[in-house]
């Protein structure tokens, strides 16, 4: 009973301290409620990056794959692959409802039956008899075309024929000489050239020559939906399409009529032929939620390992990877969302120490009362006890509540509101709340009850001065534990520094607890070293304001000298309050240029283009671009591989993003890369064509009467255009062999045999000469054979000019060819050399009327005879050393310097070059597989890499050195990306632009998430600073009616006395949040180190630079002001209302 | 008990502040019996509060012995002084708010010792009416404390403090906030608690008209007694028309007064005191 009028009695005193002790219960509320917001806001910002994260992903990223190959098909195998996937897939089954199945067999190659006339051969050796070993096996041409069998359960659905009808099954025993019936994709049926009805030869790669089938085109189609499950990573127009059935019989081997068959065989049916049979489990997106993402995780490995197990089925799926790479993005955002949280938690208990602080100054009175009455320590303590659990379990109850409305504002509060659509956040709940809730209520009831401890110890008459006078040191600077404490930050700090923020082992990341407290821990061990310093300044200022002359200054002067420990605390809930303001504003600003750093390190120019040919195409109107080819390499050939960036250096500088710590950019430039490389020979303006005069060395006379034929030679020569383009052309007759003539090389685009190129008036730079056997085929590209070179012309408009002499000077013979200046009689001398028997020798006028000879000096080159594999002997200019940039991480894996010289691996070729300068980092060089990056010219580069020319008179010309990316900057960077990309024929390899990168940073939702709760923890400091501000003045006001009392009664008017407690008040608030502000900057400074890293856990490329914008500061710290100054006037509103006689009772008093 | 409820031996208390040092009282002796009424007066300043802290255990003299109902103060300790404060004294302070918890209600300002003290339930609240009746409260007894007059929580604070039936009332300016008419119900309530109940009264106060009824007044100055003015038993005389005054003995008796006596004219009147030959 008597713990009944206990608690009677303690709810009697709540209630009749309600006013004072409503800002405890926002305290305890505040801080429960943040505390139950750490696991919903964290749960909830990751379900919606969960949700983003799977609704982006592509299907070949979130599907599984389970793909059972057999190196010789077997329908029975085949159909256990699919019973083993069946079961096991149960597991996986609330997630990927349904399964794909198809079946594609490795390459086989197609060959046509018309050239040679295979059909014909075959009726031909028949008829000769000859041994089955000789029979003209049909055989692939050099040209021969490639497809897949390919073959699904509802095949028919997935084809859109548009000639023909679907295969039949053709059973291999109902006829003689069956013909299997497919259906193949249209890029197919043009390359080849088919029609339905045709009948064309396939062959497996790896089977015997007799082990192919001749089937017959019945439709020609193209997939219903290209991206549907089933085409997943083949493309379909290249398949060959048959049924199910035929597949399975006819992967096989059966009996056949030798006589029914072309090639006599026995047994027919494509043996030996390798096949995949996948099953695609398709992901419904909507089924995974953030509770069972981990569930899924581990249903995937339990099916990978039961579908390994029984079936040797391998499984494809990059959904772990990628759950794992949402859970590592999770712990890396989620450590500063927990960071920001625990210093909101850490801001709002001391408000709520505060606050019990202020409420047990009031109570002083009552506890001396309550001492004299009899009470003991512990019933003192025990009443207060009492009367904080009050207020902890009904913030407690209130607080849940509560941080689901946080939660949900988020949503409605900007950034996160562009993620929303301005719509509530969807409340998650991974983990419960309850312990949470109760740690909350734990930690307010402790902190509001701790307060009373050194209390109910004190005498009556201690308590009833305490009531008068506040209290002087805290128990905090008495034993120094303030200083301790700040040591204990600093020493986190620095632990947290060597470690890092998210540690762990393997790919297994970790949040690091410590990381989440430091920030907290600092500012809270900040605030009490302020504590300490506070006062002091407080006072210095006081002093200041004494030696005013008006009343308004030196009255708060003298009470701010007099004790300044309690304003102290005062300017401290406003040191937090700004301070986490000033640092929320800087983290938030160095994110958002950080995420513009990062997206300008990774496009490097405004924007970027990868595709094929993609530098060369035109830089739109308004924007300055330029071509640049990535690659692979190392500095000094070592085995630590670099990004290599070859880059035209003039346009280069202009186009890409750099920031000062990166480097001198100038490096980069024509001052650091050099000018640009010589290609050869520049032909004069309006070039179309070169005229050779040139004859091959000549069979000797006796040579040609005994009939020896010759082998003839065509000459090839490349050009580099003005935009870095080589072209390869062939003269338009072979070399004679008997007379000097005139072979015309056309030069224009249209004759390039790797073109067309558009002529766009540009100029050229002949690049290389050299020969190639004519015609092709077997045999050696070019035999041993020498070539007499008389004049080389270029044909203008304004004529033929030669260059010939800028041949002989600026070329010179590679890869084994040797060229000399002859007498021009070298070539009719030679034909002579060797007489037929019986002739005589020509006269000299002879000699000189021949065809053959030639006046003057004639250049001779020596080829020597050399096979395809072989490099192209020719005529170039050599190569020069190439000048090469390296950023910091490429200079200390080789060890060089600037200045230094050496071989550099490019693309598996040596390449000379020196270092023309160091830099910090290289944008773009993201590659966390490679050991930093180096920049050379592009042109340089290219005469290194693709210098010699590919044989290439007939066949497809080797791919030469091609920048694949185009970097342009622009003003409107959308609108040149979309005509950069519309030149494309295909979609682009990647597009990236400045904006859209950054905006795939900052629109992540778990890096949204952290702005926001940044922003309210900010709004939720202010609400608290206003709150205690308010209780604080209000308070004083009441303690200090008497001296008002004494103010006015000395003649002061109302306002003056209001204005003197005003700027007492407002002085303190100042120095708080001024202070707060650079608090605020220096936790920034700290914890920027711990912003340096990545979405995967990996350093953040380029570094997070701090930013501080004083604007945005000034304006929080205004709004504050505003805030403050509202607070204060209001509450010291009774000041001024107060009449004489009120205030003179008091003072009787 | 016959012997005194409360004695002060030669006490000194020092109070320190910083560096500075005051002494408020300077060897005070005092003997209050059981069921007197005694009244300290003095000016401001003169250590009046210092003695009645001293007396109800609030503050440690600096030097000398104090003892009152049995416990000796000088050397109490913290459950002694708990114990002091259930069992031996009462407080009734001049300002209200140091009497009453004003949220509480009249009979629950009065229940209020009595619940810390352990009192059952039942006994508490006998107790309390019993009280409020003897204050004339009985009315008030479920009235909150801001609605009482001044004279009224005055009387409810004397409730409180006798609320555990303390031996000893300690009193300080229990009447400073009131009006004439009320601090005559005041005094009146306290002599009678004193005649009738057995109570002991030591208060400190500025009011003529409390010292009056006082069975005894000590002057305090400058932390000292004054002798001349210490007052150990008071009588009415008359004066005869001759100028005559007739002492009863047993007044005789207490001054040890025999057959002579010595008379001077005093600012307050005629002090008799012994005449140096007398017995």
């Amino acid at each position: 009973m008597r713990w009944v009028t206990y608690l009677g009695l303690v709810l009697r005193r709540v209630w009749a301290r309600r006013g004072m002790l409503l800002g405890s219960f926002l305290g305890a509320t505040l801080v429960i409620a943040l505390l139950a917001v750490l696991p919903l806001y964290e749960a909830s910002v990751s379900a919606i990056d969960l949700l983003f994260t799977f609704r982006q992903a592509p299907d070949a990223t979130v599907d599984l794959n389970a793909a059972l190959t057999l190196t010789e098909y077997s329908p029975e195998e085949a159909d256990a692959g699919r019973d083993t996937v069946a079961a096991a897939s149960a597991a996986v089954a609330a997630w990927y409802p349904t399964v794909e199945e198809r079946t594609v067999s490795r390459e086989l190659v197609m060959i046509p039956l018309e050239y040679p006339d295979w059909l014909g051969l075959a009726a031909a050796w028949r008829e000769a008899g000859s041994p089955p070993e000789e029979a003209p096996w049909p055989q692939p041409p050099r040209e021969a075309s490639q497809t897949r069998l390919f073959t699904a359960p509802d095949l028919a659905a997935g084809l859109a024929l548009l000639e023909g009808g679907l295969p039949e099954f053709v059973d291999p025993a109902g006829s003689a000489a069956p013909i299997l019936e497919v259906v193949i994709g249209e890029e197919l049926a043009r390359l080849n050239r088919l029609e339905i009805g045709d009948r064309v030869v396939l062959r497996a790669f790896a089977s015997l020559p007799r082990e192919f089938e001749m089937v017959e085109v019945v439709g020609i189609a193209r997939p219903a939906n290209p991206d549907a499950v089933i085409w997943d990573g083949i493309d379909p127009a290249r398949l060959t399409f048959l049924t199910p059935e035929s597949f399975d019989v006819w992967t096989g081997a059966f009996a056949a009529d030798p006589e029914a068959d072309p090639w006599q065989r026995t047994e027919r049916g494509f043996r030996r032929l390798t096949a995949t049979r996948s099953f695609t489990l398709h992901l419904d997106r909507e089924t995974v939620t953030l509770e069972a993402v981990g569930d899924l995780k581990q249903a995937i490995l339990y099916f990978r390992g039961q579908i390994a197990r029984e079936g040797g089925i391998i499984l494809i799926s990059q959904l772990p990877g990628l759950i794992e790479a949402f859970g590592v993005r999770t712990v890396v955002f989620g450590a500063p969302i927990l960071a920001m949280l625990a210093l909101v938690v850490a801001g709002a208990l001391y408000f709520l120490i505060y606050m019990a602080a202020l409420a047990l100054e009031r109570e002083a009175a009552e506890l001396a009362l309550l001492r004299m009455r009899g009470a003991s320590t512990w019933q003192t303590i025990g009443i207060h006890s009492a009367q904080s659990a009050v207020i902890a379990l009904g913030a407690a109850v209130v607080a849940p509540f509560v941080a689901r409305g946080l939660v949900a504002l988020s949503g409605r509060v900007p950034p996160m509101s562009t993620l929303t659509g301005g719509s509530p956040l969807s409340v998650s709940q991974a983990r419960s709340v309850v312990p949470f809730v109760l740690a909350g209520g734990i930690l307010t009831f402790t902190a509001m009850g701790l307060a009373i401890v050194p209390l109910a110890r004190r005498g009556v008459l201690e308590l009833r001065a305490l009531a008068s006078r506040p209290a002087r040191q805290s128990v905090w600077q008495r034993y120094y534990l303030d200083v301790f404490l700040v040591v204990l930050a600093a020493v986190v700090l620095y632990e947290l520094r060597q470690r890092g923020l998210v540690g762990g082992t393997g790919r297994e990341v970790g949040l690091d607890p410590f990381s989440v407290a430091a920030p907290a821990l600092f500012l809270f061990s900040g605030a009490l070293l302020l504590l300490r310093v506070l006062p002091l300044l407080l006072r210095a200022i006081g002093w200041v304001m004494t030696r005013f002359r008006g009343m308004a200054a030196a009255l708060p002067g003298w009470h701010l000298g007099r004790n300044p420990v309690p304003y102290g605390r005062l300017a401290l809930l406003v040191w937090l309050t700004t301070g986490f303001g000033a640092f929320a504003l800087t983290y938030a600003d160095t994110l958002d240029a950080s995420y513009h750093d990062r997206a300008a390190f990774r496009s490097g120019g405004d924007v970027r283009l990868v595709a094929e040919g993609a530098g060369f195409l035109t830089v739109p109107e308004g924007a300055v671009g330029t071509p640049v080819y990535r690659t692979v390499g190392a500095a000094r050939l070592t085995s630590r591989s670099q990004q290599v960036l070859a880059v035209d250096p003039a346009a280069f500088v202009r186009v890409v993003h750099w920031r000062e710590d990166y480097g001198d950019l100038a490096l980069l430039g024509p001052e650091g890369l050099g000018e640009a490389a010589d290609w050869g020979v520049e032909l004069p303006p309006g070039t179309t064509a070169l005229e050779v005069e040139a004859v091959q060395e000549p069979r000797t006379w006796a040579a040609v009467e005994a009939g020896e034929g010759a082998e003839q030679v065509r000459l090839l020569l490349r050009a580099v255009d003005d935009r870095g383009r080589l072209r390869t052309f062939v003269a338009d007759a072979p070399l004679d062999d008997q007379a000097w003539s005139t072979v015309v090389v056309d030069l224009r685009g249209t004759a390039a045999r790797n073109g067309p190129f558009s002529d766009d008036g540009g100029y050229l730079v002949l690049q290389a000469l050299w020969l190639e056997r004519e015609p092709g085929g077997t045999g050696p590209a070019v035999p041993e054979t020498r070539v007499y070179l008389g004049d080389l012309r270029a044909v203008t408009g304004a004529g033929p000019v030669s260059v010939f002499a800028s041949v002989q000077e600026e070329f010179a013979g590679l890869q084994g060819l040797e060229m000399e200046m002859v007498d021009g009689e070298a070539a009719v001398a030679r034909f002579f050399a060797e007489r037929p028997a019986g002739s005589e020798a020509p006269s000299a006028a002879a000699l000189r009327d021949h065809p053959l000879w030639r006046s003057g000096l004639v250049a001779r080159l020596a080829v020597p005879e050399r096979a395809r594999p072989q490099e192209v002997p020719h005529l170039a200019r050599p190569a020069e050393p190439l000048p090469f940039v390296l950023d910091a991480e490429a200079a200390r894996v080789s060890g060089l310097a600037a200045g230094q010289s050496t071989l550099f691996g490019v693309d598996g070729k040596q390449v000379e070059g020196w270092v023309a300068g160091l830099v910090e980092l290289i944008p773009t060089a993201v590659d966390p597989r490679l050991e930093g990056a180096m920049v050379t010219r592009r042109d340089g580069l290219v005469q290194w890499l693709s210098g010699a020319p590919s044989w290439s008179i007939s066949g497809t010309l080797a791919k030469w050195t091609q920048p694949q990316e185009m970097w342009l900057r622009a003003d409107d960077i959308n609108e040149a990306a979309g005509r950069l990309a519309g030149q494309l024929a295909t979609e682009p390899d990647e597009l990236l632009t400045t904006a859209g990168v950054s905006a795939e940073f900052s629109s992540r939702p778990i890096q949204v998430g952290l702005v926001s709760i940044l922003f309210i923890g900010t709004g939720a400091g202010v609400v608290l600073t206003l709150a205690g501000v308010t209780a604080y003045v209000l308070m004083a006001v009441r303690r200090r009616f008497r001296e008002m009392g004494v103010l006015r009664a000395l003649g002061l008017r109302r306002r003056s006395v209001a204005a003197t407690f005003a700027v007492e008040q407002l002085v303190v608030l100042g120095v708080g949040a001024i202070v707060g502000i650079g608090a605020g900057v220096a936790l920034m400074r700290l914890m920027l180190p711990f912003l340096q890293l990545g979405e995967g856990g990996a350093a953040l490329l380029p570094p997070a630079l701090m930013q501080l914008d004083w604007a945005r500061l000034a304006m929080y710290l205004g709004v504050v002001a505003v805030v403050l100054v509202t607070a204060v006037l209001w509450s010291t509103r009774n000041v001024s209302a107060r009449q004489l006689s009120e205030v003179l009772r008091e003072v009787e008093r | 008990m016959d012997g005194p409820l409360v004695r002060c031996d030669n006490v000194i208390k020092i109070h320190k502040q910083g560096a500075l040092e005051a002494v408020a009282l300077q060897g005070v002796d005092l003997e209050v019996r059981p069921g007197e009424f005694v009244v300290i007066v003095g000016r401001s300043g003169s250590g009046k509060s210092s003695l009645l802290h001293i007396l109800g255990g609030m503050e440690r003299p600096s030097a000398g012995r104090v003892v009152v109902a049995g416990t000796d103060l000088t050397s109490a300790i913290g459950a002694d002084i708990r114990h002091h404060f259930r069992r031996n004294v009462g407080f009734v302070w001049q300002e209200f708010t140091r009497n009453l918890v004003p949220y509480l209600k009249a009979v629950q300002n009065i229940e209020l010792p009595m619940l810390l003290a352990g009192v059952a339930g039942e006994r508490r609240r006998r107790r309390a009416r019993a009280l409020l009746e003897v204050t004339g409260l009985q009315n008030r007894a479920y009235s909150r404390v801001n609605v009482l007059s001044g004279g009224e929580q005055q009387r409810l604070a004397l409730c409180v403090a006798l609320s555990l039936g303390p031996r000893l009332l300690l009193a300080d300016e229990p009447t400073g906030e009131l009006d004439t008419q009320r601090s005559l119900q005041v005094y009146e309530l306290l002599r009678r608690l004193c005649s009738e109940g057995g109570l002991t009264v030591v208060a400190v106060t500025h009011d003529v008209a409390l010292a009056r009824r006082a069975d005894r007044v000590f002057h305090l100055q400058d932390g000292k007694f004054r002798l001349d003015r210490r007052v150990r038993v008071k009588r009415v005389v008359d004066i005869g028309a001759d100028g005559g005054v007739h002492l009863p003995p047993e007044l005789l008796a207490e001054a040890m007064m025999t057959d002579r006596a010595n008379a001077q004219v005093v600012e307050e009147g005629i002090l008799l005191h012994r005449d140096a030959g007398s017995g």
